[in-house]
C-alpha cells in the first residue's frame, strides 16, 4: 500500500510517501504561506529522490481542513488533479485528527488548536489508545475561552491535556492561566501539521473504505454559519430577564413555566438561571440545580430562529463551568432527536427510561447522565 | 466627522490623509451610490500609503491586492457578491484579518461580515449643492 | 511541426474552463462550466456547475475537455494555464490543477497571461490572421490596447485607469433602470435613442494617450440623471443609453485607430465580452474601412472568458521552447 500524503491546510507545507509500514519520504516546511510555489516542487522532489511516480501510489491522502482558504485550495486542488490524472482515489483526512495523531502515544487528552483569528481556534478533543486516535468532540471553531471552559468542565484528569498546533504560540498564556498544571504543550517536532501523519491516518481510513473519487473531494472550511459567527453572550439571569424567559417558555413548552415559577431560581444558592443574548437580543436560557456535587438541568430553550447554531451548547458549557459538578443529569423526550444529539455531544449518555412520563403528547422520558472528569 | 468635498481632488486628498493613520488589520467600509467617488477615495488612500501602481475598479475580480506601500492594501468591491457564501469562497477572512488594510466598496451589501470596529465612510451627493459636491461622513 | 495538442485551463475570475487546442489554431474542445451538461465518468449528469466554484468545477471541466477532444492525459503534448491577471483564489485553482497534471503525466507546463489569451482568440477563427496586429480588448473586467508583435510576443500599450468598459456599461444600465447584463440592454435601448441628444465627455488620460478612463463618463451620466430628477424632468432613457454608448464607442474606436496609425499596424483584432456589442463593431468596422485597416472580430463564444484562447496563446510559447516550472504561481496583478 503506497500513499502520497499532502498537507497544506495552514502554514506548514508538507508531502510524504508511505509505503506499507514505512515512511519513505517526508518533506515539511513551516515558513510562510507560499504553498502555491512550494507544494508541487516538494512532491516532485520526494518522488524524484525515491524513484517513485504518482502512478506507483494507491491513493492520495490530503489534509482537508479546517485551515486557511488559500492553503486548502492549493492542497485540495493539487490532490484532486493528481488523483484525476493518475486515476487514484482520494482520502479526505481531517486536519485536526491528523495533528492529534502526532501524539498517538500520549496517555492523556490531546487538543490540537489552529489559530482561526478573532481569538478563535479550530479545535477538537482527542484521546489515544493502542496507537489509534479517536475524536471525543466534533471539530469546532470556538473562542479560546470557550475551549478552556469546556476542558475545565469535562476533560480534566491527572494527566495534563496536551496542546499542539499554531494556536499554541498565540494562546499559550491564556490557556496556562485558565488550566494551570492541567495544560501541557507538545514539543516543536510534534506540534504542527505533517504529511506523514496524514499519510498514515489516510492508510487506516483507506482500509476502512473511507475514500472517494477525485471529483468528490472538497475542502472542509469549518466556517460557521452566519448565526454561529455572531457572538453569544451568556450570563446569569436577573429579575429583568423574567419576561423574556416566560415568553420563550410559552413558545417552547406545552407546560410552560410562568414568571412566578421561574423567579425563585434566580439568585439562589442551589439553583441557577443563565441567559443567552446575541447582539442584545434574548436568544435562550437554561435553568438548573447544583447540590452537593450533583447537577440537574431542568429547562433549556433556544429561540426558534437560532436553533442548531451552538447556543444550546454554549449555555450548557457555561453552566458546567460556573457550577462544577461530578455528575450532571437531565430528562428529555425520547422523540426529541435534536436535543438528544446535543446532549450526547456534550457527553451525556442515556441511563434510564421513564415510560409515558410526558403529556401533550404522551412520550417516554430518557434520563441522560454525564459523568464529568472522564476516565481515560 | 463630516467633510464636504467640492471636487474629485478633495475626495482624493481626504482618502490620502486617512491613509496616514492606517494600521495593519484596519477595515474601512466605503459606501455611496454609483459615481459618488469610492474609487477616487481609494486612489487617494493608496497614494497616501505610497502605492504607485494603478488602482482601478475591482468590480469584476472582487478584490485587488496592492503592494509596494507602507502597508498592503486590499481593495474590495463587493457589488457583484450575491450572498455571503461567495465571500468565503474568495477567502475574505485572510484579507480582513491579515496584516494589511482593507477598503471595501459597497460594504453595506455584506454588512454581517464586517467586523466590529470598522471605519465607515459614506459618500453622498449633496442634493442642493453643485454637481461635484459630496458629503463624506466618517464614523 | 507535428500535431501539437495542448490542454488549456482558465479560471481567472468567474468561469472554470478547459479546452484542447491543436497547433494553436484548431479547437478540439472548448468547455466552460456554465455552458454545458457534463457527464461524469460513470455516465451520470453533473448538475449545473456554478460560477466561481472553481474547486468543484475543475475536474469535470477538464475531463470533459479531454473527452470531447478524444484525448487523454497521456496523449496531450502540454498543459497550459492562465496564471494572471485575475482573482487570486480563482487563479490558484487553475494553476494548482495544471501543475499537478503536468507533473503526474510528465508534460511541459506553460503559463499564459489572460490578456494575451484574449489577443489570441481571433487566431482560432481566422487561419489567415498572423501577427503583428493591434488588439482592442474590452470586457467586464479589462479594457486594454495591446499589440501582438510576433507569435508569443505581446505588449500592453494601454489599460483603464478606473472602470473597464463592460463594467461602465453595467453600472450605467443599472443607473438608468435597464438591468443586467448592461451592454446588451443599453445597445437595445439605444436603438430608439438619439446619440447626439446628450453629450457625455469622452474621457482621456493626458499623460498616457493609450490609457482609458470611463469613470468620468459614468459620473457624467449619473450627474445628468440626478440633475433631471432634481428638476423634475423625465429622463429619456433611450437618449441616455444612445449618448453613453456613442461616447464609449468614440473613445474605444478613436484610440484603437490612433494606435494603429501610430504603430503602422494595418490589422486590428477585437476581443473580450464587449466585442459582442453590435454598435461598437459597426463603428470600428466603419472607421477601420476608412483608414484602410482590416478588422477581425471573434465569435461570441470566444469573446467571453474561455480556455481555447489560452491554448492558442500557449502554443506559440510552446514552440519557442518556453516553459514554466512547478513553482509557477498565480499573479493577480500580472502585466497591468
Amino acid at each position: 500500500m503506497r500513499i502520497l500524503g499532502i498537507e497544506s491546510s495552514a502554514l506548514v507545507a508538507s508531502a510524504a510517501i508511505l509505503e506499507g509500514e514505512k515512511i519513505t519520504a517526508r518533506y515539511s516546511v513551516d515558513h510562510k504561506l507560499t504553498h502555491s510555489q512550494t507544494l508541487m516542487p516538494m512532491i516532485d522532489e520526494i518522488m524524484r529522490m525515491t524513484g517513485l511516480r504518482i502512478s506507483d501510489m494507491d491513493a492520495v491522502a490530503v489534509s482537508g481542513g479546517p485551515g486557511s482558504f488559500t492553503g486548502l485550495r492549493i492542497g485540495g486542488t493539487t490532490a484532486k488533479a493528481l488523483a484525476m490524472a493518475a486515476d487514484l482515489p482520494i482520502i479526505h483526512v481531517p486536519t485536526l485528527e491528523a495533528m492529534a495523531y502526532n501524539l498517538c502515544a500520549y496517555n492523556g487528552f490531546i487538543c490540537p488548536i489552529m489559530d482561526a483569528r478573532r481569538s478563535e481556534v479550530y479545535t477538537g478533543i482527542y484521546a489515544a489508545a493502542g496507537g489509534q486516535i479517536r475524536a471525543l468532540t466534533d471539530e469546532m471553531a470556538v473562542p479560546v475561552d470557550e475551549l478552556t471552559a469546556m476542558i475545565r468542565g469535562r476533560y480534566l484528569s491527572d494527566i495534563p491535556v496536551m496542546f499542539l498546533g499554531d494556536g499554541v504560540p498565540v494562546f499559550k498564556e491564556r490557556i496556562a492561566e485558565a488550566l494551570g498544571r492541567h495544560a501541557a504543550f507538545a514539543p516543536p517536532h510534534l506540534s504542527r501539521q505533517d504529511a506523514a501523519s496524514v499519510a498514515v491516518l489516510g492508510a487506516l481510513m483507506y482500509e476502512r473504505g473511507e475514500y472517494t473519487g477525485a471529483d468528490d473531494f472538497s475542502p472542509r472550511y469549518l466556517r460557521q454559519s452566519q448565526a454561529e459567527r455572531e457572538y453569544v453572550e451568556v450570563r446569569p439571569a436577573t429579575v429583568d430577564d423574567l419576561d423574556d424567559i416566560a415568553a420563550m417558555e410559552r413558545e417552547t413548552f406545552p407546560d410552560a413555566w410562568s414568571k412566578e415559577s421561574v423567579a425563585p431560581y434566580i439568585d439562589s444558592s442551589i439553583y441557577g438561571v443563565l441567559t443567552a443574548r446575541r447582539k442584545g437580543s434574548f436568544v435562550g436560557y437554561a435553568i438548573y440545580q447544583n447540590v452537593a456535587g450533583e447537577g440537574e438541568l431542568f429547562r433549556i430553550a433556544v429561540d426558534k430562529g437560532c436553533r442548531r447554531s451552538g447556543i444550546g451548547r454554549r449555555l450548557m458549557t457555561v453552566m458546567e463551568e460556573k457550577a462544577p459538578a461530578d455528575l450532571w443529569s437531565l430528562e428529555v423526550r425520547s422523540g426529541n432527536h435534536a436535543a438528544i444529539g446535543l446532549y450526547e455531544s456534550m457527553g451525556y449518555r442515556q441511563t434510564r427510561v421513564r415510560q409515558d412520563y410526558y403529556r401533550d403528547p404522551a412520550e417516554d422520558a430518557l434520563i441522560m447522565e454525564h459523568r464529568v472528569r472522564e476516565q481515560i | 466627522m463630516r467633510h464636504i468635498s467640492y471636487s474629485e481632488k478633495d475626495t482624493y486628498e481626504l482618502g490620502k490623509s486617512m491613509a496616514a493613520e492606517a494600521f495593519p488589520g484596519q477595515i474601512i467600509c466605503l459606501d455611496g451610490d454609483l459615481g459618488a467617488g469610492k474609487t477616487v477615495f481609494t486612489k487617494g488612500f493608496a497614494a497616501g500609503l505610497g502605492i504607485t501602481e494603478t488602482v482601478n475598479s475591482p468590480t469584476f475580480t472582487i478584490v485587488h491586492e496592492h503592494g509596494g506601500g507602507r502597508l498592503p492594501l486590499y481593495h474590495f468591491d463587493v457589488y457583484r457578491i450575491e450572498e455571503p457564501e461567495e465571500m468565503y469562497e474568495i477567502g475574505y477572512e485572510e484579507y480582513f484579518f491579515g496584516e494589511g488594510v482593507c477598503l471595501v466598496e459597497w460594504a453595506s451589501l455584506i454588512g454581517d461580515l464586517i467586523p466590529e470596529g470598522a471605519v465607515r465612510v459614506t459618500i453622498k451627493r449633496d442634493p442642493s449643492g453643485p454637481e461635484d459636491c459630496r458629503i463624506i461622513d466618517i464614523t | 511541426m507535428s500535431n501539437i495538442k495542448i490542454l488549456a485551463i482558465e479560471s481567472s475570475c468567474d468561469e472554470t474552463a478547459a479546452a484542447v487546442i491543436a497547433n494553436g489554431r484548431e479547437i478540439r474542445s472548448n468547455i466552460i462550466n456554465s455552458q454545458i451538461d457534463l457527464h461524469t465518468k460513470y455516465g451520470g449528469v453533473v448538475p449545473e456547475l456554478a460560477s466561481r466554484k472553481h474547486i468543484e468545477n475543475i475536474n469535470p471541466v477538464v475531463r470533459e475537455a479531454l473527452s470531447q477532444a478524444g484525448e487523454t492525459f497521456d496523449s496531450i503534448d502540454a498543459v497550459a494555464v492562465t496564471y494572471g491577471p485575475g482573482l487570486v483564489g480563482a487563479l490558484l485553482v487553475g494553476v494548482s490543477a495544471a501543475k499537478a497534471i503536468a507533473f503526474a503525466k510528465n508534460k511541459p507546463l506553460i503559463g499564459v497571461n489572460h490578456i494575451e489569451g484574449h489577443v489570441c482568440a481571433s487566431l482560432l477563427e481566422h487561419p489567415d490572421l498572423e501577427p503583428p496586429f493591434l488588439c482592442l480588448i474590452v470586457s467586464g473586467g479589462h479594457t486594454n490596447l495591446a499589440v501582438m508583435e510576433d507569435y508569443g510576443k505581446f505588449r500592453i500599450l494601454g489599460s483603464t485607469r478606473d472602470d473597464a468598459a463592460g463594467e461602465a456599461f453595467d453600472k450605467v444600465a443599472r443607473a438608468i433602470g435597464l438591468g443586467y447584463p448592461g451592454g446588451p440592454k443599453i445597445e437595445a435601448a439605444a436603438k430608439s435613442g438619439d446619440p447626439e441628444a446628450i453629450h457625455f465627455p469622452r474621457g482621456k488620460v493626458d499623460e498616457a494617450p493609450f490609457d482609458f478612463t470611463f469613470s468620468g463618463m459614468k459620473s457624467a451620466v449619473l450627474n445628468y440623471l440626478n440633475q433631471e430628477k432634481m428638476a423634475g424632468r423625465e429622463v429619456n432613457t433611450a437618449d441616455v443609453a444612445a449618448g453613453f454608448q456613442q461616447a464609449v464607442t468614440d473613445v474605444l474606436t478613436g484610440r484603437a485607430i490612433e494606435a494603429a496609425k501610430q504603430l503602422g499596424e494595418d490589422r486590428i483584432v477585437m476581443a473580450g465580452g464587449v466585442a459582442a456589442n453590435g454598435f461598437l463593431r459597426e463603428s470600428l468596422e466603419r472607421e477601420c474601412g476608412r483608414a484602410g485597416i482590416k478588422l477581425y472580430v471573434p465569435s461570441k463564444l470566444l469573446c467571453t472568458d474561455n480556455a481555447a484562447m489560452i491554448g492558442a496563446a500557449a502554443y506559440y510559447h510552446y514552440i519557442r521552447g518556453e516553459r514554466a516550472d512547478l513553482t509557477l504561481n498565480a499573479v493577480p496583478g500580472l502585466g497591468l
